[in-house]
C-alpha cells in the first residue's frame, strides 16, 4: 500500500514537471508583450527598459521557468503552512496582488457555488436513474430518457440568460453577482437574497450534470441487476426494496468513488462559463479576466494547480475504490 | 463501410444494424434534421440577406450621389464597405440603433448592426456545423491513429527520440497552424533533426522501410513549412489579406466602441435627465457636434481612398487594352479592334470623370477638415457633474482615437482596397483563411501519422533490441502502450475548459483555431475506448486464424481490426458533433471564440443578449438552433449506438 502510494507520487510529480514545461511554454512563447499593457505609455524608453529587466522579461525562457516555479514553491509552503509573516514572492503584474492568497480567497468565494452544484446534481441524479432504471422501458424511465437528452443538449449559458430574464425580469429578483449591489439587507431577507444568489447559479450549473449523472447511475444499476447474485436474492424471496437498495444499489455505486476524482478541480475550474454569466467573482471568473488580460502568473499558476488537483482527485479516488472493494488490489 | 469477413450469419451485421435504427423513430427524425440543417449550411446564402430595405435605398440613393460604393448584402465580411457607407447612419446621435422588429422582408427582424437576422442565421449554420464536423474530424483522426497504435503495435518498444519527434512535431504544428512562425520553427527545426539522426541510424542498419517513412515525414515538414510560408508572407495576396484583416478588425472594434458610448450617454440621459443642466447638454451637444465633424471627415477621406484605389486600377488597364487593340489591328481584325478602342476610349472618360471627382472629395476633405478644427477651436467650459465629464473626456479621447486610427492605417487601407477589389477579397476572403486553416491542419495531421507509422514500422523491424551498451544509454527504449498512453493520462489531467481558453486567448480572434483547439483537447476519449476495443479484438480467435495464416498486419488491420471497431467510433464522432458545436458556441458567447467576421450562433446569441429585454428573439432562435442541432446529433448518435449494439437498448 505505502510503497503504491509513494510510486503513485513520484508518477505524479513527473506528469506534473512535464504539465508545468508545456503550460509555460505556450504562455512564455506566445506571441505579442503580455507587459506592453502594464507599463506607463509616458515613461520613457530607458525607464521601460529598466522595468522589463526588473520584470526579468528578457531572461531566457529556462530562467524564467526556474525562477517562475521557484517563487510558486516558496509560496505555496507559506499557505501551506500559514506563515502569516511570509514575503510573498509571485505577484501579478497586472493587478499587484499576491497570486496565492488570492487564490485561495478566490476558491473560498466560489466554494459555496460549486458544493451546491455537486449537491444538487448528486441527490437529483442519483433517485431519477435508480427510479428509471427499476421502471425499465415504463413511462417515468421513458420521461427521464427524453428529459435527459434535452438537458445534455440545452447550451448551458443561453439557459442561464434565460434564467436571468425570468427571474430577474419577470418576477423581479436579482440574481447576478453574489449579493445584491448597493442595497443594505438584514436578517431574513440579506439570508433570501444570498440564497436566491446562489441557488439560480447552482441549479443552472447542475442542470447539464444531473442528466449526464442520471443516465450514468441508471447504466450501472441495469449493468449490476443483470447479474446472477441479484437473481439468487431474488429467488430466494428477499423483498424488493432489499435486493434492489441493499444489493444492487451498494455495487452500482462503487462507480461513484471515480467521480469524486472529478470534484476537486471542479472547485476549482468548474463554473467558469456560469460565473463569467452571473458576474460572480470566483476562481472560474478571476481565471478568465487573467486569460484575457494575458496575466501569465495567474494563468499558468491556474492551470499547474488545476492540474495538481485534478492528479491528487485521481490518487484519492483509486485509494478509496480500493478500500470499497476488497476484490481491487493496488498494483 | 465493409462487411466483417469473418462472421458467418444468414444475416450481415449491417443489416441487421439498419433494420433496429430505421425501428428507432427519433434517431431516424434527428437524422432527417441534420441533412436539412447541413442544406440549409450549403444552401444558405442563396436564398437570404437580399431584401433592399427603404434604409438601404437611402443609402444607394446617398452612394450614387458620393460616389461611394454600397454593399447591399450587409451580411458578406466587407466589414470595411459596411464602416464607411453605414457608420453616419447607424451610430451617430440621435444615438438610434438601427436594430428592427421583424417585418415581411426581414422575418426574424434585424440586430443591432442592421443586419438581417434570419441571414446571419442561416449563414452561421455553416460556420458551426463546420467546425462540429472538422473538430471531431481532428479529434477521432488522432483518437483513432494513436488508439490503434497502442493496441495492436502496444507492446513493442521504442526509442524515446521518436517520442520527442512527435512531441515537437506537435507543437511545432499546433503553433504553426496558429500563425506563430518565429515560436513555431525551433520545434519543427528539432523534430526534423530527430528524424534525420533516426534516418542515419535506419540506414546505418540497413531497415530501409524506415528509411522511406522518415523520408516522408521529413517532406511533410517541409510542406508545411513551406505552404504557410508561401501564403503567409509571400505572396503580395498573403499579404493584402493579412491587412485587410488587421483593418477590418479595428474598424469593426471602433464601431462597437462608438456605439457603445451612445448606448452609454442614452443610458445617462434616460435614466435621470435632470441630472443633465442645461449647460452640460450644451456642453454635449458641442461633443456630438465635434464627433460628427470628425466622422464626416473621416467618411470624406475613405471615399477619396476609395477613388484613388479605383483610379490606379482604371490606369493599370488602359495600356493592356492598347496592346490589345494593336494586336487586334495586327491579326487586321479592325472591326474587333474598333470595339476595344470604343471601350477604352470610354473607359478613358470614366477615368477622367472619376479623377474630377476626387479633386471635388479632396476639396470636400479639406473643407470638413476646416470644420473640425474650428469645431475643436471652440472653447469648452467646465463641466459641473462628474459622470458628464467623465463621459465627455472619454469620448473626446475616442474621437480623438478614430482620427488617428484611420489616419495611421492610411496606406495600408488603400492597398487593401486596390488588391481587395481585384481579389475580390469581400467573397474570397473566408474561403481563404478556411483553406488555409484547413490544410495547415492536415499536413500536420499527416505528418503525425507518417511519424506515428514509422513509430510502427521501427518498432515491428525489431531493431530497437539493441545489444548495443552504448545504444542501449544513448537511445533509451519504451513500450508503445506506455509512450501513448502516458501523454493520453497527461492531456487529460490538464482542465480542459483552462485549456482551451488559455491557447485561445493568447491567439487572435477566429474560429478555425477553435475547431483545432476542440479537435486537439478532445481526443482522448477516442484514444482510450480505441485502444480498450483494438486490444479485446487481436486476442480474438479470427485474429489469431488470420495471423496464423500469415496474413501481414496491414492486412489484419484494414480487413479485421477496422470494420469490427469503426462503429463506436462512429458513435463517439457523432455525439463529439454535438459537443464540439456546444463547445463553440460557449466560447464565442464567451467572447473568445469568433472573429469579427464570422457569424457563429454562439456569437449571434451574444450580440442579441445585448436586447434580452426588449428583443428576446434575438436571443431565443439562435439558442433553439443549438439546441436542435445539439440534441439531432446526441440522439443520432443514441441511436446509432443502439443499433449497432442492440444489447445496451434502454441504457
Amino acid at each position: 500500500m505505502i510503497s503504491y502510494i509513494v510510486r503513485r507520487i513520484f508518477q505524479m510529480g513527473v506528469t506534473l514537471v512535464i504539465i508545468s514545461v508545456f503550460s509555460f511554454l505556450i504562455v512564455a512563447l506566445a506571441p505579442g508583450d503580455p507587459f506592453a499593457s502594464q507599463l506607463d505609455p509616458k515613461s520613457k524608453p530607458a525607464d521601460i527598459e529598466r522595468q522589463r529587466d526588473q520584470m526579468g522579461y528578457d531572461d531566457p525562457v529556462v530562467q524564467k521557468y526556474i525562477k517562475f516555479y521557484s517563487q510558486f514553491f516558496s509560496d505555496l509552503g507559506a499557505v501551506v503552512t500559514g506563515d502569516d509573516t511570509h514575503e510573498w514572492e509571485l505577484r501579478s503584474a497586472r493587478t499587484k496582488e499576491n497570486v496565492l492568497p488570492t487564490m485561495w480567497n478566490k476558491m473560498l468565494i466560489t466554494l459555496p457555488l460549486v458544493l451546491l452544484t455537486v449537491l444538487i446534481t448528486w441527490t437529483l441524479s442519483f433517485p431519477v436513474g435508480i427510479g428509471s432504471a427499476l421502471r425499465r422501458g415504463k413511462v417515468p424511465d421513458r420521461v427521464a430518457t427524453i428529459l435527459s437528452y434535452a438537458m445534455i443538449s440545452f447550451p448551458g449559458f443561453w439557459l442561464a440568460i434565460l434564467v436571468i430574464k425570468f427571474v430577474n425580469g419577470t418576477m423581479g429578483i436579482p440574481v447576478v453577482s453574489p449579493y445584491t449591489l448597493g442595497v443594505e439587507l438584514e436578517g431574513p431577507r440579506a439570508f433570501m437574497d444570498a440564497t436566491w444568489h446562489v441557488a439560480v447559479p447552482a441549479v443552472i450549473g447542475a442542470f447539464g450534470g444531473v442528466a449526464v449523472l442520471s443516465r450514468y447511475v441508471k447504466g450501472q444499476m441495469l449493468e449490476v441487476m443483470d447479474q446472477d447474485y441479484i437473481r439468487t436474492a431474488k429467488a430466494k424471496g428477499l423483498d424488493g426494496d432489499t435486493v434492489y437498495y441493499r444489493h444492487a444499489l451498494r455495487n452500482a455505486s462503487l462507480p461513484f468513488i471515480t467521480m469524486l476524482a472529478g470534484l476537486l478541480p471542479s472547485l476549482f475550474g468548474g463554473s467558469i462559463v456560469f460565473e463569467a454569466i452571473y458576474a460572480w467573482p470566483g476562481l472560474g471568473r478571476w481565471f478568465f479576466e487573467a486569460v484575457l488580460a494575458k496575466d501569465l502568473f495567474i494563468v499558468i499558476t491556474s492551470l499547474f494547480v488545476g492540474s495538481a488537483l485534478t492528479l491528487v482527485g485521481i490518487l484519492i479516488s483509486d485509494l478509496l475504490y480500493s478500500v470499497a472493494d476488497p476484490r481491487v488490489k493496488l498494483a | 463501410m465493409s462487411k466483417p469477413v469473418s462472421t458467418r450469419k444468414p444475416t450481415s451485421p449491417l443489416r441487421d444494424a439498419l433494420r433496429l435504427f430505421i425501428r428507432n423513430t427519433p434517431a431516424v427524425l434527428a437524422l432527417l434534421m441534420i441533412f436539412l440543417l447541413a442544406a440549409a449550411a450549403i444552401t444558405g446564402k442563396a436564398f437570404v440577406g437580399k431584401h433592399p430595405t427603404e434604409d438601404q435605398l437611402k443609402l444607394i440613393e446617398k452612394a450614387e450621389i458620393t460616389g461611394d460604393t454600397v454593399d447591399l448584402d450587409v451580411n458578406t465580411h466587407a466589414v470595411l464597405d459596411h464602416t464607411k457607407t453605414q457608420l453616419k447612419d447607424t451610430f451617430l446621435p440621435p444615438f438610434s440603433t438601427s436594430r428592427a422588429d421583424p417585418d415581411k422582408f426581414y422575418v426574424l427582424g434585424t440586430d443591432d448592426l442592421g443586419r438581417d437576422v434570419l441571414a446571419r442565421l442561416w449563414n452561421g449554420s455553416s460556420i458551426s456545423l463546420t467546425i462540429g464536423f472538422l473538430a471531431v474530424g481532428i479529434s477521432v483522426l488522432l483518437g483513432v491513429a494513436l488508439g490503434g497504435i497502442a493496441g495492436f503495435f502496444g507492446r513493442s518498444r521504442v526509442r524515446l527520440p521518436l517520442m520527442a519527434t512527435l512531441l515537437l512535431g506537435a507543437a511545432g504544428g499546433v503553433l504553426m497552424a496558429a500563425e506563430i512562425e518565429a515560436a513555431a520553427l525551433p520545434f519543427l527545426i528539432a523534430a526534423a533533426a530527430c528524424i534525420v539522426i533516426q534516418a542515419v541510424m535506419a540506414v546505418l542498419g540497413r531497415r530501409y522501410k524506415a528509411v522511406i517513412a522518415l523520408g516522408v515525414a521529413l517532406l511533410l515538414f517541409g510542406g508545411v513549412r513551406l505552404y504557410n510560408n508561401s501564403i503567409e508572407s509571400g505572396t503580395p495576396e498573403g499579404r493584402s489579406y493579412s491587412h485587410a484583416s488587421l483593418v477590418a478588425d479595428e474598424s469593426y472594434e471602433l464601431v462597437r466602441a462608438i456605439r457603445d458610448l451612445g448606448i452609454e450617454v442614452k443610458l445617462i440621459e434616460d435614466g435621470d435627465p435632470s441630472a443633465i443642466d442645461e449647460e452640460t447638454r450644451k456642453q454635449m451637444q458641442h461633443e456630438i457636434e465635434l464627433q460628427q465633424a470628425a466622422l464626416d471627415l473621416l467618411i470624406a477621406e475613405n471615399a477619396v481612398y476609395g477613388h484613388q484605389a479605383e483610379i490606379e486600377i482604371a490606369e493599370r488597364g488602359v495600356p493592356e487594352r492598347e496592346a490589345r487593340i494593336a494586336r487586334l489591328q495586327a491579326l487586321s481584325l479592325d472591326d474587333d479592334a474598333s470595339i476595344q478602342s470604343g471601350i477604352l476610349t470610354g473607359e478613358s472618360a470614366r477615368l477622367e470623370e472619376m479623377r474630377g471627382k476626387t479633386a471635388e472629395l479632396e476639396k470636400a476633405v479639406a473643407t470638413k477638415q476646416t470644420a473640425l478644427e474650428t469645431a475643436n477651436k471652440t472653447e469648452v467650459t467646465d463641466v459641473k457633474l462628474q459622470s458628464a465629464n467623465d463621459l465627455l473626456e472619454r469620448r473626446a479621447t475616442l474621437r480623438k482615437g478614430v482620427v488617428d486610427i484611420f489616419r495611421a492605417k492610411r496606406d495600408n487601407q488603400f492597398e487593401v482596397l486596390v488588391k481587395g477589389k481585384q481579389l475580390d477579397g469581400s467573397t474570397r476572403y473566408g474561403t481563404y483563411r478556411v483553406l488555409r486553416h484547413f490544410i495547415t491542419a492536415v499536413l500536420i495531421y499527416l505528418l503525425l501519422v507518417v511519424t506515428a507509422l514509422f513509430v510502427a514500422a521501427d518498432a515491428q523491424s525489431g531493431a530497437t533490441e539493441s545489444k548495443n551498451p552504448l545504444t542501449k544509454l544513448f537511445l533509451p527504449t519504451i513500450s508503445v502502450d506506455d509512450l501513448v498512453m502516458r501523454f493520453t493520462e497527461i492531456m487529460m489531467t490538464i482542465p480542459v475548459l483552462f485549456l482551451i481558453l488559455m491557447v485561445l486567448a493568447l491567439f487572435e480572434r477566429d474560429v478555425y483555431i477553435v475547431m483545432a483547439v476542440i479537435g486537439l483537447t478532445s481526443w482522448m476519449g477516442t484514444t482510450r475506448f480505441v485502444r480498450a476495443e483494438i486490444l479485446s479484438l487481436r486476442e480474438q480467435d479470427f485474429i489469431q486464424a488470420a495471423r496464423a495464416l500469415g496474413v501481414s498486419d496491414y492486412r489484419i488491420i484494414w480487413r479485421h481490426l477496422v470494420p469490427n471497431a469503426i462503429s463506436p467510433v462512429l458513435v463517439s464522432a457523432t455525439i463529439g458533433v454535438a459537443g464540439a458545436v456546444l463547445a463553440e458556441s460557449t466560447l464565442s458567447f464567451l467572447g473568445i471564440g469568433a472573429g469579427p467576421d464570422q457569424d457563429t450562433w454562439g456569437k449571434i446569441l451574444a450580440d442579441g443578449r445585448l436586447f434580452l429585454h426588449d428583443a428576446a428573439w434575438l436571443t431565443w432562435i439562435p439558442g433553439i438552433a443549438i439546441l436542435i442541432t445539439v440534441l439531432s446529433f446526441n440522439l443520432l448518435g443514441e441511436g446509432l449506438r443502439e443499433a449497432f449494439n442492440p444489447k445496451l437498448r434502454g441504457r
